[in-house]
């Protein structure tokens, strides 16, 4: 009896000390979604769609002389809001290289703007080399920098799905199409077991699927199933263009 | 206003609650006022719920679309077995099924004990409980809903949109997926299994409630039966996602098909148990009736799994209304549970004396808790994200790959069960020193064999992409050799071979046939085991594989020395014939006033054409129910016998309607079950090496691939397997595996079935009531 009590004991212990440490390695390692985001192939995506189309908008940024001033609040609030920078709260703005970089800067990270020689493009890099291209503008001799049209690319997926997991790893996480995505589209992911209804206006049916936005929620491409690389890459890199040059 | 269907549910409640009543008189009163027509009152219930199921069965054949359940799951161009196989489609349909299958199951032990002893009638008392429970749940959600009851037809009839009495011309239809043969047998084998646990569970809660003798004779068969329905169900859930869904194998750790899979080990945890405590009723007297309790439970936690819509699966039934009462019900048979084993665990005299580590009860105890170890890390697995997800709303993954936690954890149980199986099954108190060596030794082997390092032969595949984000004690246990697999599986496959030689050996007939019987079973789990490590680490995959339909007929190397030939491409709808979409053109040639000023649309073969010299094309389409002149603008140019569908008005003033062409397609029968399909030779080093056909079926709401399987004869040689995701851009996709010894584990499954019915066929009295 005594050896059967020892053995159920053990057994016990076993289990809550299992239970325990796969919960901790799913709350620190395997986190799929919070309120806002998920985290998918290794990329951060928006949970709201209409966020989404709020950060796709062309939208004027600044003025290029405001800034240090009266205008570096809103490169702030865009680091912060839309790009999702959070370290910027601290961090201090100079302008340098005859006034064609804007530094933002804290003791450990750092993001530039980068205006061109003839003050036409411009581009906005994070210190973890994220590149973001900007649009400018002349009115009045003053150089207003907007954020240009930003294509929505809509992933959906479901945590039973078995291609997507692939389909994360292989071909959301190739390289060159996270590069794109992450810098140039505007991230949604849709959870098929909660945004049902949104699957269903956009008339998706099945995990793996893509879809390409404008921001006026017009269609502009689909990708149903667990694509390859080579068939994503051509794709996520003519829905930019398109949407760039409008 | 009650339909029938839910009429009959009403009167078998009030029946049922007749019967309880008299048992209850009986138990708590001792007055017989009722006692007589408690068997009867079991009868009719379960004659009632009889007519139900054939009513509802009736109304899927018929195409009755004013109820909704028909509606939702059904429609009039599936053949008639789907028609039937639709009933257990959805919710409403596997509660009314499972309730039947518990009356049956009450009727039957009303019919064989007569309740003549306490034990039978208090088990009834607790059988009839459970049933009315589940009469209720089917009441709640029923499948005799009426579709006017439907919140949107409530709105469109308000609205005016549709009229009060207006019957669907058709129904939703049956998902793609639950289109095929094993979809008919999954849910059946499933429910019975489910409802048929419902009777050990009541006997082992009524002996521990008060010790009574008997129990574990009375529910033995029950829970044999139970254990091949429910293995079974779950064996051919794993050939459907094989020879179906294309999951990549036949077992993918969803949520639930685990699920099912959690009852199961702990109810092959009570067979074992009650095999010891008939012998001696002192032996696991709490342990195997805490374990039938426990996989009653389970089998409750099964079907919230399935119903509740909390877990993520690809079974996506999602709805939560009769979820909270299936928790309830749960939560209090846990509570009793709990409450009752704890009262006897702490009156049973604890006297005996400790006869050591190494005897054969001790034995059997690690193997009940290796079956509970591995069943809890099941339930672990599908609960805890589900329970991350309630509290603090994030979305877990259980690892990088879901199947890896469940590998990863399971393995090395794995591995200690197969060597208690080897220890257990022939340990002699005489022998045991011998017999200690030899399983030191294996052990030793085992330990060792996890070591060597190989190409990629381990417990978690170190080429997928996830295996480098899995954490360090995944990636830890995951590094284990499969190799170790072989000593444990060889041990037990020794140690049923000289079992099955020791029962042969015996002159009684019954003994033999019932050790014939074990050696199956136990025999099926070395298989089964061996099976799925070879089938799912030494499969050859080649993904991503397009064949042009121009190379129809060409043999395409696909590389690594597979060539396939495309033989064939053609689509069909599945119920034969061809579907057109849109309005019959009868129907308009019939009544062309009513159709005055409005689109059309209309669908046929093109049968003539006729060049109108810069007026346009004439164009005759032609489908079952008759011929109609489409004009179109211009010239076009359109083969015949070519499929349209035109959108248009009628033009007024002709003879014979002819309708004026605003917009043209391909005829599509998009709402129609339409099956595309592939030939396929497949070939290696020239030589062909399987043929079939894969399908890709879609229609109302999703798609289904049915994988074109080969199977090999031998046991070594890998079963062909292709799969084909439907045709795109001119374009036929498909995925080439080569998946070896998975025969091993469909050989396995049919033999542990043989020896369970062998087992249950031989009567053994238990020991504890011979001696009464």
């Amino acid at each position: 009896m005594k050896t059967k009590k020892m053995m159920s004991i053990f057994v016990f212990v076993l289990i809550i000390f299992f239970a325990y440490i796969s919960y901790n390695i799913s709350l620190s390692d395997f986190r799929l979604s919070d309120g806002n985001y998920s985290y998918l192939g290794d990329i951060k995506w928006h949970r709201s769609l209409d966020k989404g189309f709020q950060l796709a908008q062309e939208k004027d940024l600044f003025i290029w002389d405001n800034v240090p001033g009266d205008d570096s609040d809103e490169i702030m609030m865009y680091l912060r809001e839309d790009l999702d920078t959070r370290w910027v709260d601290n961090a201090k703005i100079i302008k340098t290289d005859e006034d064609r970089t804007i530094r933002i800067f804290t003791e450990e990270k750092s993001a530039e703007i980068m205006i061109d020689e003839n003050k036409e493009k411009a581009k906005l890099k994070i210190s973890d080399d994220k590149i973001y291209n900007l649009k400018v503008e002349q009115k009045n001799d003053k150089y207003i920098i907007s954020q240009e049209n930003k294509p929505i690319a809509v992933y959906f997926w479901a945590i039973w799905c078995q291609y997507c997991a692939g389909f994360q790893a292989n071909t959301l996480g190739d390289p060159r199409v996270k590069k794109i995505l992450e810098e140039d589209y505007v991230l949604v992911a849709m959870d098929l077991d909660i945004d049902r209804d949104t699957a269903r206006k956009y008339g998706v049916s099945y995990p793996p699927y893509v879809l390409f936005l404008d921001g006026n929620d017009n269609v502009l491409e689909r990708i149903p199933g667990a694509v390859d690389a080579d068939y994503f890459l051509p794709i996520v890199t003519r829905v930019r263009d398109q949407v760039r040059s409008k | 206003m009650v339909t029938f269907g839910n009429a009959i549910l009403y009167i078998s409640l009030l029946v049922s609650a007749v019967a309880l009543a008299g048992l209850l008189l009986k138990e708590l009163k001792n007055s017989s006022l009722l006692t007589r027509f408690i068997s009867p009152m079991i009868f009719l219930t379960a004659g009632l719920l009889t007519v139900a199921y054939l009513l509802i069965t009736y109304y899927f054949v018929v195409g009755d679309f004013t109820y909704d359940y028909v509606w939702q799951y059904s429609s009039s161009d599936l053949p008639l077995v789907y028609k039937i196989s639709g009933t257990w489609a959805g919710q409403p349909g596997t509660y009314l099924l499972w309730v039947w299958v518990i009356f049956l199951s009450a009727a039957w032990l009303a019919y064989t004990t007569r309740h003549s002893t306490p034990l039978a009638r208090r088990t009834q008392i607790i059988t009839v409980v459970i049933g009315i429970y589940f009469i209720v749940l089917t009441l709640v959600q029923t499948p005799f809903k009426l579709i006017y009851e439907r919140q949107e037809v409530i709105e469109l009839i308000a609205s005016g949109a549709l009229s009060s009495n207006f019957v669907p011309s058709d129904g939703s239809g049956l998902n793609a997926l639950l289109i095929n043969f094993w979809m008919i047998v999954h849910p059946p084998l499933m429910f019975i299994g489910y409802a048929a646990m419902t009777i050990p569970f009541a006997a082992a809660i009524v002996y521990l409630l008060t010790k009574e003798d008997g129990w574990e004779e009375l529910s033995r068969q029950w829970s044999r039966f139970t254990w091949l329905f429910l293995g079974m169900g779950i064996a051919v859930g794993g050939v459907w996602a094989y020879v179906v869904l294309g999951w990549g194998g036949f077992w993918a750790w969803d949520p639930v098909e685990t699920a099912s899979f959690i009852p199961w080990l702990t109810l092959t945890g009570f067979l074992h148990a009650a095999a010891l405590h008939r012998k001696n009723k002192k032996t696991f007297s709490i342990a195997a009736p805490v374990l039938a309790a426990v996989s009653f439970i389970l089998v409750i936690y099964a079907a919230i799994v399935v119903r509740s819509g909390l877990f993520n699966s690809v079974h996506a039934f999602g709805d939560a209304s009769t979820g909270s009462l299936l928790l309830i019900a749960a939560l209090i048979v846990t509570l009793v549970s709990i409450a009752l084993a704890m009262r006897r665990y702490f009156e049973e005299p604890d006297t005996a004396e400790d006869p050591g580590f190494w005897n054969k009860t001790n034995i059997f105890y690690i193997a009940l808790l290796l079956f509970v170890v591995l069943a809890f890390i099941s339930f672990w697995g599908i609960t805890y994200p589900v329970f991350i997800q309630l509290t603090q709303g994030l979305k877990v993954n259980v690892a990088s790959d879901t199947k890896n936690f469940f590998n990863v954890w399971s393995y090395p149980f794995t591995i200690i069960l197969l060597l208690a199986l080897g220890f257990g099954l022939n340990y002699k108190e005489s022998e045991k020193e011998k017999q200690k060596q030899t399983l030191f030794i294996v052990a030793a082997i085992s330990v060792i064999s996890m070591l060597p390092r190989t190409e990629n032969f381990y417990v978690l595949d170190h080429s997928s992409p996830f295996w480098i984000n899995e954490p360090p004690i995944y990636k830890l246990i995951g590094s284990i050799s499969l190799i170790s697999i072989f000593p444990p599986l060889i041990y037990a496959a020794s140690a049923v071979y000289q079992s099955l030689a020791g029962y042969l050996s015996v002159t009684s007939q019954k003994v033999r046939v019932k050790g014939i019987g074990l050696a199956m079973v136990h025999i099926a789990v070395v298989l089964i085991i061996f099976g799925a490590v070879i089938s799912s680490t030494l499969d050859h995959k080649i993904e991503r594989i397009n064949i042009p339909l121009e190379a129809t007929g060409e043999l395409v190397n696909v590389g690594d020395g597979y060539g396939i030939r495309v033989v064939d491409f053609s689509t069909r709808s599945l119920t034969g014939g061809t579907d057109y979409s849109g309005t019959s053109i009868g129907q308009v040639i019939a009544n062309p006033s009513s159709f005055g000023e409005k689109t059309v649309k209309i669908s046929g073969k093109v049968t003539n054409l006729r060049s109108m010299e810069g007026h346009g094309t004439l164009v005759e389409l032609t489908d079952s129910s008759g011929s109609m002149w489409v004009i179109f603008q211009g010239n076009i140019t359109v083969p015949v016998n070519a499929e349209l569908t035109v959108s248009g008005e009628l033009m007024p003033g002709f003879e014979f309607p002819i309708m004026s062409a605003t917009d043209m397609g391909e005829s599509d029968i998009t709402g129609k079950y339409k099956v595309q399909s592939v030939e396929l030779e497949i070939y290696q080093n020239n030589k062909m090496i399987g043929s079939g056909i894969a399908e890709y079926l879609e229609g109302k709401g999703g798609s289904g691939t049915f994988p074109m399987v080969d199977p090999s004869i031998s046991l070594f040689a890998g079963d062909v397997y292709v799969i084909f995701q439907g045709m795109g851009g001119g374009v036929v996709p498909l995925t080439l595996k080569i998946i070896p010894a998975i025969n091993f584990a469909w050989i396995g499954i049919i033999l542990s079935a043989a020896g369970i019915i062998l087992i249950m066929a031989v009567k053994t009295k238990s020991k504890a009531s011979t001696a009464e």
